[in-house]
């Protein structure tokens, strides 16, 4: 059982906290950031296509939707 | 004794390839200079997130921050926190950012040259670079010293194995800018996470909570635990790294490049806030290593070390006990997870700084200029600041502590252009005379604290009366006055003469 008394359970908890969080969101970046990139390339690829087109390439979803 | 082997090698030099393939393959996407300084603001939030994590944290930056834990305990963490807290709380509010983003500008000083003119973005651009390249500067020397004391590497091969590692860095960050440093520092946050997590659990589970807690009692008391009581830190070093990483947040290009490369404010205020508690992380968990290396380096262990290292435990300390921890196979994980880290880091402040120079410094040389040789030039002025970085990154020699050199070259551009941002987002009084007033103030202090340390004259009293932290709230207080005593200096318009 790990002393946590006096200002040490702050620091236990932070330290917890920081090795949990951490593994979490490397996993959830890991697979949300790969669909970024995807999308992100997908999007300048298109604007590229469109420049040299002289077109104004296809809207985001998210624009579309506001639109 | 060290256990890294050829599996070790052979984790690096595939990781390393890895890298350098992806980050030069996505050079076809670059066709205008906002593709390559700021990815044509197509960045969503996990790819920022991963980015900006991975770019704030470099072997630098494990090296000052176990320093940190070896030399104050949990209270040298304290950073950490007040970063986390201040991005936290600026990507909820918006504060300063969202005015930033909202201008749809590619750099800080452009945003001011809206307000104050284009002296004041030249200056700012001058002092951003200032700054941000002596604070760089320390990057690849520290990073080898890290690389030859945990992998055992002969110290003859310093100079050469980072000039390679540069280099490599260089090369993708020349073909492909911002798109390049963006899929490199995905791959890098992955590796470098796995790195950090293994390395701290098998620590933990080597030394122990209770052993951790009791060496940092014993050798720095309540202190080691509350820096407010601790002898060499108190409410001036707390106040000031608070000031500092609030400056930071707003204004440290490297942080700012990740807003202004989003696809909206909205995205750029979520990396911010879900990065916030990355920050923590950042400064407590090699904080942890620097604690279990004052648990666990015997005074034998120490003296069997070369000279420099035994005069500077503190900082080679974390790896000399990492060389004698991880085994076979999580020994080459951890070096590839601080290259990881070292080469995200480099990427990204080649490029940050490269932007400023060609967006801000020579705007006014600058004609109108077509999209591929504006691209050329951001290419050369990368290569450029690779070799600065050579020639100033492998002999200057870093005495003191190194998170106090790299607050105060901070400093130098921290002070004044959080003082601008804030002034020019929030007071309508603020004008060019504030801010010129307020960057030569900004520039001047950290300089003359930086000379007046070295000279044997004044060094004595400055250790003695003017601690980095004292300097640097100082500086924060003298700039802020500046500002605003030039601003209500400038005469204002009557409505006749402005009419």
């Amino acid at each position: 059982m790990p002393s946590i008394d006096g200002t040490h359970w702050f620091w236990w908890l932070t330290t917890a906290a920081c090795v949990v969080w951490y593994s979490t969101i490397t996993l959830y970046v890991a697979v949300k950031g790969a669909k970024d990139i995807k999308h992100m390339l997908r999007r300048l690829q298109a604007i590229n296509t469109a420049d040299a087109a002289g077109t104004a390439p296809e809207a985001a979803p998210a624009e579309k939707a506001r639109k | 004794m060290t256990h890294f082997t050829w599996l070790d090698g052979s984790l690096v030099g595939l990781y390393l390839v890895a890298t350098m393939v992806a980050g030069i393959m996505v050079r076809k996407y670059v066709g205008k200079v906002e593709h390559f300084l700021i990815a044509g603001r197509e960045m969503n939030v996990y790819l920022g997130i991963a980015s900006l994590a991975a770019t704030e944290f470099g072997i630098v930056t494990c090296m000052y921050t176990a320093q940190n834990g070896y030399s104050f305990g949990f209270a040298g963490a304290i950073p950490g926190l007040c970063m986390a807290a201040a991005m936290f709380v600026v990507g909820w509010t918006g504060f300063c950012v969202k005015p930033l983003r909202d201008a749809g500008v590619m750099t800080i000083p452009e945003l001011f040259e809206r307000r104050f003119g284009p002296r004041v973005r030249w200056a700012a651009g001058v002092v951003i670079v200032l700054g941000g390249l002596l604070n760089m500067g320390v990057f690849l020397r520290i990073g080898g010293e890290f690389l030859v004391y945990v992998s055992g590497m002969n110290p003859r091969y310093l100079e050469i194995t980072m000039t390679v590692l540069l280099v490599a860095v260089a090369v993708y960050t020349i073909l492909g800018g911002m798109l390049s440093v963006l899929i490199t520092d995905y791959l890098q946050f992955i590796v470098m996470s796995v790195g950090l997590i293994a390395v701290t659990v098998l620590i933990l589970q080597h030394v122990g909570w209770d052993a951790l807690v009791a060496a940092v009692d014993r050798h720095y008391g309540a202190g080691g635990f509350n820096p407010f009581v601790n002898a060499k830190l108190g409410w001036e070093w707390v106040a000031f790294n608070a000031v500092l990483n609030l400056a930071a947040v707003l204004t440290w290009q490297t942080t700012i490049q990740r807003l202004l490369a989003a696809k909206d404010t909205a995205t750029g205020r979520k990396i911010y806030t879900r990065t916030s508690f990355f920050f923590v992380c950042r400064f407590l968990i090699p904080g942890v290593w620097g604690m279990a290396t004052l648990a666990a380096l015997t005074p034998a262990t120490i003296a069997a070390l070369p000279a420099a290292a035994q005069a500077n435990i503190s900082l080679y300390g974390m790896p000399v006990y990492l060389s004698t921890l991880l085994p076979t196979g999580l020994m080459g994980i951890l070096v590839a997870a601080m290259l990881a880290a070292d080469m995200s880091t480099d990427s990204s402040y080649m490029l940050t700084w490269g932007s400023v120079i060609y967006n801000d410094i020579l705007a006014p040389f600058r004609k109108q200029t077509s999209e591929k040789r504006g691209l050329l030039v951001n290419r050369c002025i990368v290569a450029a600041i690779g070799v600065f970085l050579l020639l100033y990154g492998l002999w200057y020699p870093l005495g003191g502590n190194l998170w106090d050199y790299l607050t105060v070259t901070g400093t130098i551009y921290l002070s004044s252009m959080a003082v601008l941002l804030i002034a020019c987002c929030y007071w309508p009084r603020a004008n060019n005379w504030g801010a010129a007033a307020a960057i030569a103030v900004g520039a001047m202090v950290p300089v003359a604290f930086l000379t007046l340390e070295k000279l044997p004259a004044t060094k004595a009293f400055i250790q003695a009366h003017l601690p980095a932290s004292r300097a640097g709230l100082a500086t924060f207080a003298l700039v802020a006055l500046a500002m605003v005593a030039g601003s209500l200096l400038k005469p204002q318009r009557t409505m006749s003469a402005a009419g």
